[in-house]
């Protein structure tokens, strides 16, 4: 957003703007007034609602000192230096630039900005993206200790534990991941969760990285049907590792197949509160959705996805992630914990964390490469308690508060995540 | 001897100070405290948006797209809503720019206004795909 803001920072102060690049003293203030708006928003949302008005009051007088430091500068530098001794009446001057020059400069660099920005979106792609297509290996139960792929038959023999179901997130393939979760809980079957559903064996077929885009009912139904599945195999509730899109295909399960045997859930790199901002929480824009659109097919076309790559999950989070995520919150005791980077923070409600989220220092999805996740995810589901770092959950709300005034505006705080909390991280029963 | 931003200060600035300009601060305190006070009565989670009404052209232009992305229904209610933002803005922006301009220096034209309202809809055109990337997390 500030690269597309400081081209523009000057404009319409100045008759002659397109012509020049911003001075150097509108950009400064400008990302002034971005911390100091980002801050007052902490604070202002940190303070009881009546205190708004005088956080307001403040960030208005930086506003005022920001017009007038900025409208000096370009006043200064537009109006020649005999025109600054002319009377009052002589208002024409302040059009005349001084170098004369048409190049429009200030255009030039907007073009040059909006080309780096999709440069760079499509280098993100390149270069950290999932592949376009996997190679699908064959499907497989993990069995910890057993150092390879075997059936989940097989592999249910030696299980001391709950099995454990892991739903990678968009983008993701099967089965090509680390097995890392396996790896770190000896004597219990991990099995992944595939996007195409499983064979008449009930093992996951393998799928690329483009299987993800479901709508959000078929793929609660193939979860369901995966979770009742490795249920029947072991005769024991099955615990669930869920990230990212696996969290709304969690929700889904749960919204529809209340009766699934589902034991403790951990949800890494959760998508908070689904489908609760934007156009369908306060009407049909038409507009917005339109342009929303339009974007996500831009975006795709730069990703590795195609242009329609997500849109079948998007529409299906937009119409029914709320939904779910509301029905889901008021599921049967699930014992839960919510792994949350840090780096996510910005995504959550201004509102205290609840008592089930673990925060750690990290950038959003493939948490179970991160130690110290799957240090407490491994804790977690071994039952064994687990204690989030309580700075970090502090920054986290902190950063939630800031970044809120850089969000859609919400009549209200969303409903879950936000609610009544109690109890350690880790321990609580719902899904809150 | 230099001011706060750089600049030489010539002999006839040295009176133009910052809290001369009463008109600005009151314009930019009152408009920022008048939403703040409404959004408290009527959507209190939002209260954080509402200094921005007052800021800078960019930040201020994308809090208006946020309030009007949120609020329209239709194209004919966007396109009406739209119109009346931009002459809003643009109009608040003029005022702003006159009540900061300084007070050895001729003002600014008021024909400036037409200006503003051309600078306003390009700063929407180019910031109104950051609006809707704001729209609701998904995956």
């Amino acid at each position: 957003m500030l690269l597309i803001a400081l081209p523009l920072s000057h404009a319409g102060l100045a008759g002659t703007w397109w012509r020049t690049l911003p001075p150097l003293s509108a950009a400064w203030w400008l990302l002034a007034e971005f911390c100091v708006l980002t801050v007052a928003a902490a604070v202002s949302t940190a303070l009881p609602p009546p205190d708004a008005v005088a956080v307001a009051g403040l960030a208005g007088l930086v506003n005022a000192r920001a017009w007038y430091g900025l409208t000096a500068a370009l006043a200064r530098a537009a109006v020649p230096a005999p025109a600054a001794r002319a009377p009052a009446g002589a208002a024409e001057a302040v059009a005349v630039p001084l170098g004369g020059h048409r190049i429009p400069a200030g255009p030039m660099a907007l073009a040059a900005v909006i080309a780096e920005v999709i440069a760079l979106t499509r280098l993100v792609f390149v270069f950290s993206g999932p592949a376009a297509t996997g190679h699908p290996q064959a499907a497989v139960a993990w069995a910890a200790g057993t150092g390879g792929a075997v059936p989940a038959r097989d592999a249910v023999a030696d299980a001391g534990r709950d099995p454990v179901l892991e739903v990678a997130g968009f983008g993701s393939w099967c089965c090509g991941q680390d097995h890392a979760l396996a790896q770190a809980l000896p004597g219990t079957v991990v099995q992944q969760f595939s996007y195409r559903g499983t064979d008449h064996r009930g093992q996951p077929l393998p799928y690329g990285s483009k299987a993800s885009n479901l709508p959000l009912p078929q793929l609660g139904d193939r979860i369901a049907a995966q979770v009742w599945r490795l249920h029947e195999e072991t005769g024991k509730p099955v615990d669930i590792v869920a990230e990212s899109e696996g969290t709304l295909g969690l929700d889904a399960m749960l919204a529809l197949h209340p009766d699934a045997p589902v034991g403790s859930v951990v949800l890494l790199s959760p998508i908070v509160a689904p489908g609760q901002f934007g156009y369908h929480s306060t009407g049909s824009s038409l507009v917005t959705r339109d342009e929303l659109h339009a974007l996500i097919w831009f975006v795709g076309g730069l990703s590795p996805f195609g242009t329609s790559g997500a849109q079948t999950l998007i529409n299906s989070v937009n119409s029914v992630g709320a939904r779910f995520a509301a029905v889901a919150a008021h599921h049967a005791p699930v014992r839960l914990l919510e792994v949350i980077p840090l780096a996510d923070a910005v995504t959550l409600p201004a509102c205290p964390l609840p008592p089930s989220v673990v925060v750690i220092p990290a950038f959003h999805g493939e948490l179970l490469g991160d130690p110290a996740a799957l240090h407490t995810v491994r804790r977690f589901l071994t039952h064994q308690p687990v204690t989030g770092a309580p700075n970090l959950r502090a920054t986290a709300e902190i950063v939630a508060a800031a970044a809120a005034a850089w969000r859609m505006p919400e009549s209200a705080t969303p409903s879950p995540p936000c609610g009544a909390r109690s109890g350690v991280p880790g321990s609580g029963h719902g899904k809150s | 001897m230099r001011g706060m931003d750089g600049e030489p200060q010539r002999p006839s600035s040295r009176g133009d100070r910052f809290l001369a300009h009463r008109g600005l601060i009151a314009l930019c305190c009152g408009t920022a405290m008048a939403e703040a006070f409404l959004l408290i009565v009527l959507a209190p989670g939002a209260r954080a948006l509402a200094p921005q009404v007052s800021a800078l052209p960019p930040l201020a232009i994308f809090h208006d797209l946020r309030w009007l992305y949120s609020t329209q229904r239709s194209w004919l209610a966007f396109g009406l809503l739209l119109a009346a933002l931009l002459v809003a803005r643009a109009a608040l922006n003029t005022a702003l720019v006159r009540l900061a301009w300084p007070a050895h220096l001729p003002p600014p034209p008021l024909a400036a206004l037409r200006g503003a309202i051309v600078v306003t809809a390009l700063a929407c055109l180019l910031i109104s795909p950051l609006v809707s990337l704001t729209f609701g997390p998904c995956c």
